[in-house]
């Protein structure tokens, strides 16, 4: 591929997909200029490693997939959980979360409590809606693990954007960095 | 089955594999149908899911991103390749009794420099914090584009006694010693068991046990305990077993179920 062809294929992949990494990444890091650096930042790797992109029709997915690595890469230094398990927080009736009104905020809000290994198959359900299956292919791990972590991590939304969970941290409380 | 147990139950149960014949899923689902209460709940969890994946993407797209992200891209590409810096000319010459005199010299100390290397490479083991132990191991399982993988670890070179303690714990393990190398200096720092226990409350997933004279702030506890556990991006806890010192890496299960199987009691 010589270098016009190159700057043509990588300005498509921008015009057609830089939105929605943008939207994932803000999710994903919770900061809007996080959000713009890591989408800099795939589209950067993007144009440098575009052999590896073998199926246009899957562009989208291997954006999404840069995105995600460059910031599990960025925060496992950054960041220590202390492991405490999921607390059980009380159910919502259905009434209500039919009640319930979704705002964007306060989703970010509740995904920002969750530590990565929730937040991201939360994501990739949701965000992508890829199936449990493909969830687990693409975190590489059991499928069993992929329904544990989204069966709770659905379930916390459910309790936090409802208000039924009035615990800050029901999750794993994050603390200091090191 | 109760209200509870069905909508958990289904909670948990991936959608794609709603068809299949599962007898736990099918009894949830008798019990659903069954249950004006749970299929009214079921309904608002489906509905607030559809909610849910739609305001996830309700995020402003700042104006001039795009704008911004060509413009670094052009720039990128437009960066020459890294070109060498030419060598600068010798600012004196000398005579060639002098050049093959310094040639010698410096290809001894070379020598020396090689083998004093090679030597302290093999045979010092410099020891390693857990925090860095933990960090190296991080990486080294979620490396994206090779992730570790048991079966490419050669066996333990034996450079310590790495067997484990007896205890009912030992059930848990399916495969190694398998020797890695931790701090990039060759040789194997930690040896690696695999461990699986199947089932509903099972634990799967990686011991890497080091010499206590290897590592720098060893944890006190002799059982896993979640206040020692870390989360990211694999959950996984240390402590210390006998004189050694184990690092258990979780790819299914949790600390508390972890600790149970070790003990041989219930979670």
């Amino acid at each position: 591929m010589h270098d016009g062809q190159r700057a043509q294929v990588v300005r498509e992949l921008v015009e057609s997909h830089y939105e929605s990494l943008y939207r994932f990444a803000w999710r994903l890091s919770g900061s809007a200029s996080d959000a713009e650096d890591l989408t800099q930042q795939a589209f950067l790797t993007a144009q440098r490693k575009l052999e590896q992109l073998r199926d246009p029709e899957r562009a989208r997915s291997w954006l999404l997939t840069i995105v995600r690595n460059a910031y599990l890469k960025s925060r496992r230094r950054d960041r220590l959980v202390a492991f405490s398990g999921m607390e059980t927080a009380p159910e919502p009736t259905a009434e209500a979360l039919d009640e319930t009104v979704l705002d964007s905020d306060e989703l970010q809000a509740a995904l920002n409590d969750l530590p990565d290994e929730f937040r991201v198959p939360i994501l990739l359900y949701y965000f992508e809606s890829l199936s449990y299956r493909e969830i687990a292919d693409r975190l590489d791990v059991p499928i069993g693990t992929v329904m544990s972590r989204l069966s709770r991590g659905k379930g916390y939304l459910r309790s936090r954007l409802s208000g039924s969970d009035q615990s800050p941290h029901p999750v794993g409380a994050p603390t200091a960095p090191r | 089955m109760n209200c509870h147990e069905a909508l958990e139950q289904l909670d948990a149960w991936p959608p794609e594999l709603a068809a299949e014949g599962d007898p736990s899923v099918l009894a949830a689902r008798q019990h659903v149908e069954s249950c004006a209460d749970c299929r009214e709940l079921l309904r608002a969890r489906t509905a607030f899911d559809t909610r849910v994946a739609t305001a996830m993407q309700e995020i402003p797209v700042p104006i001039g991103l795009k704008e911004r992200l060509l413009e670094t891209l052009a720039d990128d590409a437009a960066q020459p390749d890294e070109i060498p810096k030419p060598v600068p000319a010798t600012a004196g010459r000398v005579d060639r009794r002098t050049f093959v005199r310094r040639l010698v010299s410096g290809a001894v100390l070379l020598l020396m420099g090689a083998v004093g290397l090679g030597w302290y490479v093999t045979t010092r083991e410099i020891p390693v914090s857990l925090v860095e132990a933990r960090d190296r191991l991080n990486d080294l399982l979620a490396d994206p584009d090779q992730p570790l993988s048991f079966e490419s670890l050669e066996q333990f070179d034996g450079r310590f006694d790495a067997t484990l303690p007896e205890g009912a714990w030992n059930d848990l393990v399916v495969g190694g010693p398998r020797g890695i190398d931790i701090n990039g200096r060759g040789g194997h720092d930690a040896a690696v068991y695999a461990i699986d226990k199947p089932g509903r409350r099972g634990v799967r997933g990686w011991l890497f046990v080091f010499a206590p004279h290897r590592v720098i702030a060893a944890p006190d506890d002799s059982v896993p305990v979640e206040a020692n556990a870390q989360y990211l991006p694999y959950p996984n806890v240390a402590w210390k077993a006998g004189d050694r010192v184990v690092v258990c890496y979780l790819e299914q299960g949790d600390v508390s179920t972890l600790r149970a199987s070790l003990l041989g009691t219930p979670a």
